[in-house]
């Protein structure tokens, strides 16, 4: 007998059934992302419902855009999106790890759950466990920032291993260069806005390439310079077309033709004082956000004045930073505007379109990542790969440890468990050696993907770590447990955060006894 | 909650392996491979479609696209373009083209038809059991190894040689519906890009610079490469001015010659008819005051930029234009003023005050002429020109003349390639045979998968000889049986001789293609096909 304690249409769930329909849940979006994970993961093609054109397409191996993009209907499911979307905030990369990870973890749990131990138990030998495997990790963990040439070995290798899951595999040496080259240009900023890509249908992949500079996909105005050295250029958002009163209902009443062509003369006359004004400023670029009219693009061209009109937003955005100037709107004070500078402003080709390249800017920071690809799917897939790879590299740079990867790091930590887990009295210890057995599922993966035999390349691998041998990790191109040195390195912050945020989430989803769903809201008609 | 519950107890019931066909959240999911046989399948029958159009034998397809307009083309990229394509895996064949036709602007059916037999290939693969990212990795060291042996083969060309450019030209065209016209056309498309580049340091064309006017009436043999400029616009007669203007010097003009009308609200408020009188008069003056300043800085055609917001012209200053003997051509878009100056010399005038002389381009005939029952403005014998190019194009209708304008583009491209990349490579499947060949070789040195994937891919690659004899009536196996064999006899440029249906030497028959759009299309396919390879999941999102 039971008395009805929440409106219509709200349910309830309650301790083993909620626990199992969290754990399931996210066991499932683990598993669904879990064939991505790796140089030899797989690809899926999300397909918007609603879009049936062309951009409703996505082709993707980055865990945060396909969870980011599937519907869920499971709170523990959308909790593990959640994680993978605060990596991919917090680093950019291993958004796929974390969910399989936090996976794993409840996986192990569901057993100890079936065993009848109590889920604080089971929280309580998670937490010790990865207390230990951090400690492991932050221990194993190395830098190299003071020598210079190992350091950007570091980094090209961190890229390389970025990258080697991702479409641009097959020329992730060339874009390891690329990517390292730019991220060294922010000199320790982690302001990626100064980092553009440029994506450019045709060609192929091998063809991209990264320019000093910053690119603005603009032409210049007829009848004006194509090429300009040693550039001082304003950047601005204002009308160019005409000064508007803008009152409403303003309205001129005449009695005749000449007045109005007098108005129509003085109009122009304003305008040509506007133009003077800019010009007057002794600057040779002037880019617009606005529409730049015939008259005034003549009355620039005749004074010799690159005018750029119709850049965007973002574009005279990042445009002022990168030449370190401000955008104006009002020419009064000309004292009060900063201007910005660079070496040359030229006009260049790239695919069939003409752009506008800024040179040598006063930042110096600014470059353009410039993406060929055969397909739409292709460049977009290679523009989040290369995001990836950057934002990881400038975190990198803000914490220059590096750990191994490979499997690596997460054998090195399931032995460090393994080892705590034995010094540990009580069922605590149990549940550090699902943990650790979580952690072992990670190499188990990457084996599975790339089609090996799994059980057999991880047994082996932990006997190589428990011969000591503590940088052992996976060759998933010749199939086997090799040294990982030199060859897959992960940024020490990646995985450490991948580590907690993971472990945080499968306690978090643990510690629900209790779904409350509301009734949706009722939608009239 | 139901579903929820439903959820938990199936799966638990099931495990990971087990469908999880009750859950709402995946229950569009597949098993990754039917997912891959069904992009393979997809991506199939894209280019099976348009396999038959391969070739200068190909037919043409017909296409009624959404708005009922009939498309008739042999061009890959423009008949995909217009079939509207819903299977993710087949749209992606579609991008591939375009792709192709950005790059290289030619070779956009070849690219898909390889694309597809390389999928047949990868297909037989994974039904033997080998791991499909093994299948990507061989295939792309292939195609490395397929491009290196093309330039290997390649003869690099010089600018200078004409009769090279000619030849490649004559091929591209030699496969289009106006192919009976390619000796016509060859010469105007390489005349047109030389005209515009420098051979000694331009390594791109911008086809920006050629304009192509088209024009209903004549037939195709009546298209021409115009010496000077040829405008889409024709000369205002409705007032009786000049149609033919001599030693003429040409203004572009930015604003109107109406009325005038500031940018904000106006009213002219009358009180009586004297202001009427008035008002009329004053209008009359402010005009002839223009046209007047026109002429005086010696003007004698003028081009008129279109404005949405007043009229270009009204009758009064037409008429006072034509008194004054100034030929008038209106509409003119924004986006041509740039191509109009760089071609007549002027430089674009945004007000009265400032037309003066020095803006002016100069040109010793302007002409409206009629021919085969169209108008057309031609400007000739022009000083200071730019490098710029005007075609005039004839066709019989407007499905002839867009069909001969792609085709047309299409050669442009291909000298275009030849441009950026200084070397050609001999046509009619010789070269697909020579790779095929030569990565069989290579497959018996390489070790495991790679040496499947090398021998597979040698065999995709015949795909393109078969095609060409099958489409030319010809029969594919005795063709490309003795194309191996005279290939394996070190006749290196044989190929099929589609006219004579045998095997000649492709040199001696001039079939040649610039090596870009053979090394484009295998560096394409194959990436598009590591791609699909590379899928395992087909997921609906929101």
């Amino acid at each position: 007998m039971s008395t009805q304690l929440f409106n219509e249409g709200a349910t309830e769930e309650r301790a083993e059934n909620a626990r199992l329909s969290n754990i399931i849940g996210a066991i499932a979006v683990g598993d669904l992302v879990k064939s991505t994970l790796g140089p030899k993961g797989m690809d899926k093609i999300l397909q918007s419902a609603s879009s049936r054109g062309g951009d409703g397409l996505i082709v993707t191996n980055d865990g945060a855009t396909i969870l980011k993009s599937i519907p869920l209907d499971n709170a523990a499911a959308k909790v593990l999106v959640n994680i993978s979307k605060v990596q991919d905030d917090e680093v950019g990369d291993g958004t796929t790890s974390v969910c399989v990870l936090a996976a794993e973890i409840l996986r192990q749990a569901e057993q100890l759950l079936d065993q009848r131990m109590h889920p604080q138990t089971i929280i309580d030998g998670f937490r010790l466990a990865t207390a230990s495997a951090r400690s492991a990790l932050e221990s194993s963990a190395v830098s190299h920032k003071d020598d210079e040439a190992q350091w950007r070995e570091d980094l090209l290798s961190i890229a390389r291993t970025t990258l080697s899951s991702k479409v641009l595999a097959a020329d992730k040496h060339k874009f390891a260069e690329v990517c390292v080259d730019a991220v060294l240009r922010l000199k320790g900023s982690t302001n990626l806005d100064r980092i553009q890509i440029i994506k450019k249908a045709g060609g192929k992949v091998s063809d991209s390439y990264l320019s000093d500079g910053f690119i603005l996909n603009k032409k210049i105005g007829v009848n004006q310079p194509r090429l300009i050295k040693g550039a001082r250029i304003l950047v601005a958002n204002t009308p160019m077309d005409t000064d508007k009163v803008k009152v409403f209902g303003a309205k001129i009443k005449v009695s005749d033709t000449a007045q109005l062509a007098d108005l129509e003369r003085a109009e122009r006359e304003k305008m040509r004082a506007k133009v003077q004004k800019i010009a007057a400023m002794g600057i040779n670029v002037f880019v617009n956000r606005q529409l730049i009219y015939n008259w005034p693009e003549q009355l620039f061209a005749d004074a010799g004045i690159m005018a750029i009109e119709h850049a965007d937003f973002d574009g005279v955005e990042r445009l002022a930073l990168v030449t370190g100037g401000e955008i104006a709107s009002s020419f009064d004070s000309p004292e009060l505007l900063k201007l910005g500078a660079c070496d040359t402003v030229e006009e260049i080709i790239i695919g069939e379109d003409r752009m506008v390249k800024f040179g040598g800017a006063a930042a110096g920071q600014a470059c353009t990542v410039v993406l060929r690809g055969g397909t739409g799917q292709m460049l977009d897939e290679a523009e989040r790969s290369i995001h990836d790879a950057i934002a990881v590299l400038s975190q990198t740079i803000a914490e220059p440890r590096i750990v191994y990867g490979g499997g690596c790091s997460e054998m090195l930590m399931s032995k460090a468990v393994d080892d705590a887990a034995k010094l540990v009295p009580g069922k605590k210890s149990i549940a550090m050696e699902a943990f650790a057995k979580a952690l072992r599922q990670m190499p188990t993966i990457l084996a599975d993907n790339a089609g090996l035999d799994s059980a057999d390349l991880v047994a082996r691998l932990r006997a190589a770590h428990y011969d000591g041998k503590s940088t052992s990790g996976l060759d998933l191109f010749e199939g086997d447990v090799v040294d990982v040195v030199g060859k897959v390195t992960e940024s020490f912050k990646l995985k450490r955060q991948v580590l907690l945020s993971a472990s945080e989430a499968a306690e978090m989803i643990l510690r629900v006894d209790d779904i409350i769903r509301c009734a949706p809201r009722q939608r009239r008609n | 909650m139901a579903a929820a519950t439903a959820t938990a107890s199936s799966a638990k019931a099931s495990g990971p392996s087990a469908p999880r066909n009750r859950n709402d959240t995946f229950n569009q999911k597949d098993k990754p491979a039917q997912v891959r046989l069904s992009n393979i399948t997809a991506a199939k029958a894209v280019a099976d479609a348009i396999r038959t159009s391969l070739g200068p034998r190909g037919m043409d397809k017909m296409i009624e696209t959404g708005k009922k307009e009939v498309v008739i083309s042999n061009d890959g990229a423009t008949i995909l373009k217009h079939m509207s394509v819903l299977h993710p895996a087949a749209r992606m064949l579609v991008d591939l083209s375009a792709a192709q036709d950005v790059e290289a602007g030619d070779g956009t059916t070849s690219v898909v038809v390889l694309a597809g037999s390389l999928l047949i290939a990868a297909e037989k693969l994974l039904k033997k059991g080998v791991h499909p990212t093994q299948i990507a990795e061989g295939f792309q060291y292939a195609a490395i190894e397929a491009v290196k042996i093309l330039e290997e083969i390649s003869i690099p060309i010089n600018l200078d040689d004409r009769e090279f450019l000619l030849k490649s030209a004559t091929t591209s065209l030699s496969s289009k519906v106006v192919s009976q016209y390619s000796s016509i056309l060859a010469p105007i498309v390489v005349d047109s890009v030389l005209r515009i580049v420098n051979p000694a340091t331009d390594h791109n064309v911008d086809l920006n610079d050629i304009r192509i006017v088209k024009k209903i009436g004549g037939t195709i043999d009546d298209t021409e490469l115009v010496p000077g400029l040829v405008l889409n616009q024709t000369a205002i007669t409705s007032a009786g001015g000049p149609t033919r203007v001599e030693k003429a010097k040409i203004g572009l003009i930015q604003f109107q010659l109406s009325p005038p009308k500031p940018d904000m609200d106006n009213q002219v408020v009358v009180n009586d008819y004297r202001q009427m009188d008035r008002i009329l008069k004053e209008e009359r003056n402010y005009l002839l005051n223009l046209v007047k300043k026109i002429k005086k800085a010696g003007c004698n055609v003028l081009l008129i930029q279109k404005s949405i917001l007043r009229d270009a012209v009204n009758s009064l200053s037409l008429h006072f234009l034509s008194k004054l003997k100034i030929m008038a051509i209106k509409e003119v878009e924004r986006d041509e003023i740039e191509f109009l100056c760089k071609a007549t010399g002027c430089k674009p005038i945004a007000d009265i005050d400032s037309f003066t002389e020095d803006k002016l381009g100069y040109a010793d005939l302007v002409e409206e002429a009629e021919s085969n029952g169209s108008r057309i403005v031609q400007i000739s014998g022009i000083k200071n020109a730019g490098k710029t190019a005007s075609i005039i194009m004839r066709g019989a209708n407007q499905y002839v003349l867009d069909e001969a304008d792609r085709s047309i583009h299409d050669a442009l491209c291909v000298i275009r390639c030849l441009v950026k990349k200084r070397a050609l490579v001999v046509g009619g499947g010789a070269p697909e045979i020579e790779i095929s060949q030569r990565l069989s070789e290579l497959a018996k040195t390489q070790a495991g998968f790679q040496s499947i994937c090398f021998q597979a891919f040698a065999e995709a690659v015949e795909v393109i000889p078969t095609t060409l004899a099958e489409n030319s009536g010809l029969s594919p196996i005795s063709i490309v049986t003795e194309l191996r064999n005279r290939h394996a006899n070190g006749e290196k440029s044989a190929g099929i001789n589609v006219r004579k249906g045998t095997i000649s030497d492709m040199l001696r028959e001039n079939v040649v293609q610039p090596l870009l759009v053979s090394t484009s299309a295998i560096e394409l396919s194959t990436e598009t096909v590591r791609m699909l390879l590379k899928i395992d999941d087909i997921l609906a999102s929101r």
